[in-house]
């Protein structure tokens, strides 16, 4: 045993010759710090949540409009970094709530994503037959029609749209993609042994959907709740660039690019600092899904590439 | 074959019939239409003083013409048949309905407008596969190489691209382009030039669209090409590490001949399925292209549509989409079938 051990720790460098065990939350840990572009992206989701939900405490300027106190359309200015619009607002304090706002639907969203869409599809996987056939029929007809034109057709009849209502909306009709690879895995995994096995000691399917078949499909969910964040935010910034999203006073990223996009040429900071900030928050889910990919991935070998 | 075209086309038919209500519902429960009116006249009222029964009336009379005196279910019956109607109304007819709006003749708009926004969709969802063939196959008989690496990175921004943001970009460059070399090579305003075009021959009239078509497909097709790509990568790889490719390589094979003959043409197959998947992506980033880009097709209809809060209109929008998409998935069946010979029918 302690021979073991000495050849492990002299052997650091050869992956393969690893004998310690590890639990699959180690391996999968391990994995995915090794991702590098993840570990950034994850670092710097990070330091996104701490701009988006400390920065309001810490910038002096809110997202309101201030005339008198702030300048009309000025280039950025050491007071003003990224520079000020034309209804006398901070540009900084704007993207400041607007990232704020992407991110408090990208979690909503996650949450409502992983709720009904991982539990729809394990149990259609696991039943089968005609309760199988129904509910994926449900999802094809979702699926028929563009989701960005369902959501505008429903928000257009809510009064003042908040930032929840189409974080629900969104969240309560976007969960397809997660329900249907869910579907995919516990059709395969329902036919394995251990399945078998809880159904000999008579576990009844709740048991069987929570404690046997989801945990085994964590990666899977986790990787399609990151595409759904990002397919989620910009989702509503399209809708809010349309006029169908987030209603002033209140704003989000997609209302200010649409603010700035007709005088993107004469004042582009109005403009190009919204859209970076929400081509950076999606790029960093992305990459954190992709690391996810990665790290779940039972093929992948512990030496990268 | 020809059983089984038939057999999808009858699958088909529900799926479209329960979007249609899915469609028809989310609109009723989302509009209410009779009360904006009666508010609207009692406004007016307020300012010219006619009294309560002639608003009475008049809303009486926009329930009837608009079929509101009818309840939901009823009314989505004669929206779907058209039985009983006025004429205007029932989608087996042709019909898709009033609009609320003076002089809005919804069937004249679609009519005039289906062709501006298919062609768009067409051109990004073709280029979207066909490119993401060639990207995802390179990446991955490069795998792991820079080549992969540069490639993937695209797809990630790609994926990540807000539509209206790139789609401003875009504009902005063309524009600052046009003007830096003094010419109009790239067209940034509506799908044709307006004006009279009966001086034009066939080709400057090809021309002239094709000139329209390349800013917003460009646009357009980077959200279904993203997915496309990591699809086809995935493919392709499956496709290289499986047995028979290694028999062909082991067998001495030069390797341009085990690409040609063995791994592509299998790895490309599945890309056939991705059709509806690209048709959707780009109908949906159409409505915003199409307002970008000043284009008069559907998407322009649809937000228009939605800003008059038009129910008909919007749903309307909704099952010409809902249409498009299962046409997509149908041909993506078919083409399935006819490019795998491993599919029977039965």
């Amino acid at each position: 045993m302690s021979e073991t051990t000495t050849q492990t720790q002299s052997a650091e460098t050869v992956e393969g010759l690893v004998s310690k065990e590890r639990t699959q939350l180690q391996m999968v840990t391990r994995r995915f710090t090794r991702h590098r572009l993840a570990m950034g992206s994850l670092i710097l989701l990070g330091v996104l949540l701490l701009i988006a939900f400390l920065g309001p405490y810490i910038w002096k300027w809110g997202h309101g409009s201030q005339a008198g106190v702030i300048p009309i359309a000025q280039a950025p200015s050491p007071d003003h970094p990224l520079g000020t619009t034309r209804k006398a607002q901070d540009v900084l304090g704007l993207v400041i709530r607007g990232t704020q706002q992407s991110l408090k639907i990208g979690l909503v969203v996650a949450i409502l994503d992983i709720g009904i869409g991982a539990v729809w599809g394990a149990v259609a996987g696991l039943f089968r037959g005609w309760v199988d056939a129904i509910m994926m029929r449900i999802l094809d007809i979702i699926f028929v029609i563009p989701f960005l034109a369902i959501v505008a057709a429903i928000s257009v009849g809510i009064d003042s749209v908040s930032w929840l209502d189409i974080a629900l909306l969104i969240g309560l009709l976007a969960w397809g993609g997660t329900a249907r690879l869910v579907r995919g895995q516990v059709l395969s995994l329902r036919e394995q042994e251990f399945i078998e096995a809880a159904r000999a000691v008579g576990a009844s399917n709740t048991r069987i959907v929570f404690r046997h078949l989801l945990p085994n499909v964590t990666g899977v969910i986790m990787v399609s709740a990151t595409l759904a964040i990002v397919a989620a935010i910009l989702t509503e910034s399209g809708l809010s660039f349309l006029g169908f999203g987030i209603q002033a006073p209140d704003t989000s990223l997609g209302a200010q690019v649409a603010d700035g996009a007709g005088s993107s040429m004469t004042k582009p900071w109005l403009f190009y600092f919204p859209g970076l900030m929400l081509v950076t928050i999606c790029l960093t889910f992305n990459f954190i899904g992709d690391g996810l990919r990665d790290a779940f991935d039972p093929r992948q070998t512990m030496e990268r590439k | 074959m020809l059983a089984y075209t038939i057999r999808r086309l009858l699958i088909a038919v529900p799926i479209l019939l329960i979007a249609s209500m899915f469609a028809f519902a989310l609109v009723e429960v989302s509009s209410d239409p009779i009360n904006t009116y009666r508010n609207q006249l009692e406004q007016n009222a307020a300012a010219d003083g006619s009294g309560t029964e002639a608003i009475d009336a008049s809303v009486e009379l926009f329930k009837e013409r608009n079929y509101y005196d009818r309840s939901i279910p009823e009314r989505y019956w004669l929206w779907l048949t058209g039985i009983g109607g006025n004429g205007d109304i029932g989608l087996l007819k042709g019909e898709f309905g009033p609009s609320l709006r003076v002089g809005y003749d919804i069937n004249d708009q679609i009519g005039k407008r289906f062709m501006i926004t298919v062609r768009l969709v067409l051109a990004a969802s073709l280029f979207a596969i066909g490119l993401a063939m060639i990207t995802g196959v390179i990446s991955a008989v490069r795998q792991y190489k820079k080549v992969d690496y540069f490639l993937t990175f695209i797809g990630f921004v790609a994926l990540s691209m807000p539509v209206f943001w790139l789609a401003q970009l875009v504009k902005n460059a063309a524009v600052s382009y046009n003007k830096a070399t003094g010419t109009d090579t790239f067209a940034t305003y509506g799908a044709v030039t307006p004006g009279d075009i009966s001086g034009y021959s066939t080709f400057e009239y090809v021309l002239d669209i094709a000139s329209h078509l390349i800013l917003p497909t460009l646009v357009l097709m980077l959200s279904g090409y993203a997915a496309a790509s990591r699809f086809q990568r995935s493919a392709m790889l499956d496709v290289l590490n499986s047995d028979y490719v290694r028999l062909a390589k082991a067998k001495g094979l030069r390797n341009r001949t085990v690409m040609r003959r063995h791994a592509l043409r299998t790895a490309l197959i599945p890309m056939a399925t991705l059709a509806p998947v690209a048709i959707l992506a780009s109908l949906g980033g159409a409505v915003i292209t199409e307002t970008i880009f000043e284009w008069q097709g559907l998407g322009r209809f649809f937000i228009d549509a939605l800003n008059n809060r038009d129910p008909f209109a919007i749903q309307s929008f909704l099952i010409v989409s809902g249409a498009l998409t299962v046409l997509g998935i149908l041909i993506s069946d078919l083409l399935y079938g006819i490019v795998d010979p491993r599919i029977r029918y039965e």
